[in-house]
């Protein structure tokens, strides 16, 4: 019993260690930053530390360009995983995550539209579903 | 030691002659009037040129968030993108290698792709400023020349 309470209690600790949704300009524990371009992108990642689930690192990413959508007024945006991608109009709707040192580094190129195309998400709609994980910093189960 | 994928842990293993190698790499100085391509750069890690089978590193002006290099026009050249992060008392290095024709006026863009269990890549697209995604497929963009 004392072994599952403990196991129990080091879940919840590591779990509280995990990068919060947070800017990561200036902070040494990771967070969302933003870089404009190529053209009328945004590059957008979030950099987590090891508690830090490659999934949870996925949706702060999806939860920050509907973020950046509606503080410049756009109700649907376009993610592109890599350039590539971009250059050949291949929406994603998962950005690209990665790790180095087990920590997760997720990144999109981030299109913000005033309407409606092929690939494009909701800016509100994408905000209401991810904000229980902004909430609790849980990811979501897919 | 605990159990790290072959890649990374044959990186973290090489990190130091790694280190010491990129440190000796001569600056990449063009020739008088030698053509030149302007590169962005993205993402993870920093580019040395690889040019006639030698190593260059490719000094890089930052103006903020931007970082832009300039590479040789008109030949192919290999690009080595280089990884190094610190932490945990290790330092853990990813290389990825592809190679590019550039063309003087013609603007490219690298970005340094982080992957999945330490794996690491790298794309080269050019800039395209009719489209509102700013880019364009570079037909040139290959694997490793050097």
């Amino acid at each position: 019993m004392i072994q599952r309470i403990s196991g129990l209690l080091a879940c919840l600790a590591l779990a509280g260690c995990a990068t919060p949704y947070q800017s990561g300009s200036g902070s040494l524990t990771g967070g969302h930053a933003e870089v404009h371009g190529p053209g009328k992108m945004e590059l957008v990642e979030f950099s987590g530390n090891g508690y830090t689930s490659m999934e949870l690192a996925a949706q702060y990413v999806t939860y920050r360009c509907a973020e950046v959508a509606k503080a410049k007024g756009k109700p649907y945006f376009i993610m592109y995983d890599t350039l590539i991608n971009a250059a050949r109009d291949v929406p994603s709707y998962r950005p690209l995550v990665g790790s180095i040192q087990n920590k997760p580094s997720a990144t999109t190129f981030v299109l913000l539209l005033d309407a409606p195309r092929r690939g494009a998400q909701e800016t509100s709609a994408v905000l209401a579903d991810l904000q229980p994980v902004i909430d609790s910093g849980k990811e979501k189960k897919i | 030691m605990p159990i790290l994928p072959r890649g990374l842990r044959a990186a973290l293993l090489m990190s130091p002659l790694l280190l010491a190698a990129c440190s000796s790499i001569p600056d990449y100085r063009p020739a008088p009037e030698e053509a030149q391509a302007k590169i962005t750069l993205l993402g993870w890690g920093k580019p040395y040129l690889c040019k006639g089978g030698k190593m260059f590193s490719l000094p890089i002006k930052e103006d903020g968030p931007l970082r832009t290099t300039s590479v040789p026009a008109g030949e192919r050249i290999g690009l080595v993108n280089y990884i190094s992060i610190s932490g945990y008392q290790v330092v853990s290095t990813c290389i990825s290698r592809a190679s590019v024709i550039p063309r003087k006026g013609v603007d490219l863009i690298v970005n340094g792709i982080l992957a999945d269990a330490g794996k690491c890549g790298m794309e080269i697209v050019r800039e395209d400023t009719s489209k509102d995604t700013g880019v364009a497929i570079e037909p040139s963009f290959a694997g490793p020349s050097c």
